[in-house]
């Protein structure tokens, strides 16, 4: 701000003191409060990060607080090779993949056809799905063990890739659902117009239009269903068919004294879900509806 | 090229209610530029979009050409739709926006791009092909928008309100753009719209609706000088037409429209009509534009054919002045010349011609004379 002196007001015009700057005591609390938890946080992450890298007799005399004494990347090897990872992770995947294709594919129908068709009962089909979701797993544990026996499919990919398609569905239409609606609905009367049928509306128009909302679900939903354990513990058996959640449950058994084996499978078990975090976190924002009216 | 004929339609909207559209009976011809106006709610939109096949429609017919198409689904009607907020597809490039029906119709990929390069040319957006939507501005989108309609070919253009979200400058200029271009696609229009002065100057006819009935179906002109009932009269024209409740009282065997304020001589042509309703009230309506100082009017005027009136307000607005009138509390709009020389408070008589005076059944609200 210029600063100016009337004349005739007394004071002259001789330079101001910078107003003092209060000190930031809101800056202060708030590191002084979230520095701490942050670290709490890191520090198992960092723990296993060391623990993995070292060797077990290292771990043996100084303890898992200190830093390695040499770096071993044998022992992701080990957990990746013989500790059985490989067919673990890639259980996971082959569970994941489908499950998660089939849910957006199922739920974005669902989606569109409850956000845009006016029908009897639409509503009752969307509280439906939204019920669903708020059903505790727990009290579905025995039946649906039951109902995967009865099919079949009880110690085989598809009782997972099955259970996860439907249990994810809900949750799924329910966000689409409502996502489809903000997308005006001139831009599907116009395809209509210009000869789309509903089916090519749906590829065309609202599943290029709901991508934003469809990576965010993509990226939540390849988490919770690879990430899940509960559901393969109770639906396979077998570790022919163990994703890696109880893959590593089953290596802790086998390594239980070489926690740095176990770390290095906890790891590698992770990176899936980091990486496509960090793939798809730009989906998030985008607005792709943004200049489609006035 | 085609026809639209709606006979007896009406959309009633499950939930009941009052009919969005109520028996609406209309051709439209072939190559005709057919406004559809009326305050917002008249079910204007809701004919329209009865027509392009996004709304059911509930009763009656609707025919394209020699077609009834009602039970036609939209894309084998062979209409265009230009929608108010556009529609473009925010996902595809404008070539893209505008190849897509042409795609869907599966014309040859030579074909579609000239079609397209044409349709662009016309509308003066090939520097725009290979953006997104979302680049441009408001008019060119609009343009984009009409884009995709010039491209079909279609029988039938139909337009929703596409001038209501560009600023009033662009509006003026796009609409003469499109009056040129209705006259070089020679196409059937629907155009829709809530502003009668859009209406005024585009529409070899309008349709004027209010609540879902048609009120009036005639050129432009037709309509201003003529207008069927009160609504219509009150509707057309800016400032609005002047209403007052008049008695209709006979006197030395002449007919007088008398308020409280004022005994005005019916004009004899007038009259015969009117003897009918003496010793009752009607409404006289009179365009502001039409009341004039008494001396200023053209013919002849009876001195008891003039409303005696206090100047109470008057607005320049440079070109034209507004004065409003008072005549024992009845309020009287008149649009004048500049230059005549009025002071507030100042008492004149005014008059109008003897055909611009309308009266208006107050029951039916239906024009009598």
């Amino acid at each position: 701000m210029a600063t100016t002196s009337l004349p005739g007001s007394g004071a002259a015009p001789i330079f101001r003191p910078k107003a003092r700057r209060k000190f930031p005591w809101r800056a202060v609390v708030f590191y002084a409060v979230m520095i701490p938890f942050v670290l709490i946080w890191l520090v198992p992450i960092f723990t296993t990060l060391i623990t993995s890298l070292r060797s077990m007799d290292g771990l043996r005399q100084n303890g898992p607080w200190s830093l390695p004494e040499s770096i071993e990347w044998g022992n992701f090897r080990e957990a990746w090779n013989q500790g059985g990872l490989s067919r673990y992770m890639a259980n996971s995947f082959i569970i994941t993949i489908p499950a998660l294709i089939g849910t957006l594919f199922l739920s974005s129908l669902g989606a569109f056809a409850l956000a845009r068709y006016k029908f009897r009962g639409s509503l009752l089909i969307y509280f439906t799905f939204v019920g669903g979701t708020l059903l505790p797993y727990q009290i579905l544990m025995l039946p649906v063990w039951r109902l995967t026996n009865e099919l079949n499919l009880y110690n085989t990919y598809w009782a997972l890739i099955v259970f996860h398609m439907a249990f994810q569905l809900g949750f799924c239409t329910f966000v689409l659902r409502n996502f489809m609606r903000t997308i005006p609905g001139e831009i599907f009367d116009a395809a209509r117009i210009d000869g789309a049928n509903e089916f090519r509306i749906y590829r065309q128009h609202a599943l290029p239009l709901s991508l934003p909302s469809i990576a965010a679900l993509a990226t939540l939903e390849f988490t919770w269903i690879f990430n899940d354990y509960l559901w393969a513990l109770v639906l396979v058996q077998d570790d022919k068919y163990k994703p890696v959640t109880t893959g590593l449950a089953q290596l802790l058994g086998e390594y239980s004294r070489q926690w740095n084996i176990l770390f290095a499978g906890t790891l590698i078990a992770v990176v899936p879900t980091v990486l496509l975090f960090m793939f798809l976190q730009r989906y998030f924002i985008q607005g792709l509806t943004m200049g489609s009216s006035k | 090229m085609a026809r639209v004929i709606f006979d007896g339609v009406s959309k009633i909207y499950s939930g009941g209610g009052q009919a969005a559209v109520n028996n609406l009976n209309m051709e439209i011809h072939d190559r005709e530029f057919l406004v559809l106006v009326g305050p917002s709610g008249c079910g204007k939109s809701t004919a329209m979009r009865m027509v392009a096949g996004l709304e059911e429609i509930s009763e009656g017919q609707i025919i394209i050409g020699d077609r009834v198409v009602n039970d036609l689904p939209p894309k084998d009607r062979d209409v265009a739709m230009v929608f108010q907020s556009y529609a473009l597809y925010p996902h595809m490039t404008v070539r893209d926006n505008l190849a897509y029906p042409l795609k869907l119709r599966k014309i040859p990929k030579g074909e579609r791009e000239q079609r397209v390069r044409k349709a662009a040319q016309t509308l003066d957006i090939e520097q725009f092909l290979d953006r997104k939507p979302k680049a441009l501005s408001g008019g060119q989108r609009q343009r984009v928008a009409l884009g995709r309609a010039i491209v079909r070919d279609a029988d039938v253009f139909l337009m929703d309100e596409p001038l209501s979200n560009l600023d009033a400058k662009l509006r003026v200029q796009t609409r003469a753009e499109l009056i040129k271009l209705h006259e070089r696609v020679q196409t059937t229009i629907i155009y829709v719209t809530h502003d009668q002065v859009e209406a005024m100057t585009m529409g070899d006819r309008i349709a004027v609706m209010s609540l879902g009935v048609l009120q009036q179906l005639a050129t432009p002109q037709e309509l201003y000088d003529h207008p069927a009932n009160k609504f219509v009269a009150g509707f057309i024209g800016s400032p609005s037409m002047n209403f007052l409740d008049v008695n209709i009282e006979a006197s030395d065997g002449r007919l007088y429209a008398a308020t409280p304020g004022f005994k005005m001589r019916v004009p004899d042509e007038k009259g015969r009509i009117l003897e009918r309703y003496r010793g009752q009230t009607v409404t006289l309506g009179v365009r502001p534009e039409h009341l004039v100082e008494r001396s200023r009017l053209e013919s002849h005027t009876a001195p008891d054919a003039t409303i005696p009136v206090q100047v109470d307000v008057i607005e320049l607005l440079g070109n034209e002045i507004f004065v409003y009138l008072q005549n024992a509390g009845t309020v009287l709009t008149s649009r004048m010349d500049p230059d005549i020389k009025l002071e507030r408070g100042q008492k004149i008589e005014v008059a109008a011609e003897p055909h611009r005076l309308h009266f208006f059944d107050p029951q039916t609200e239906e024009v009598v004379a």
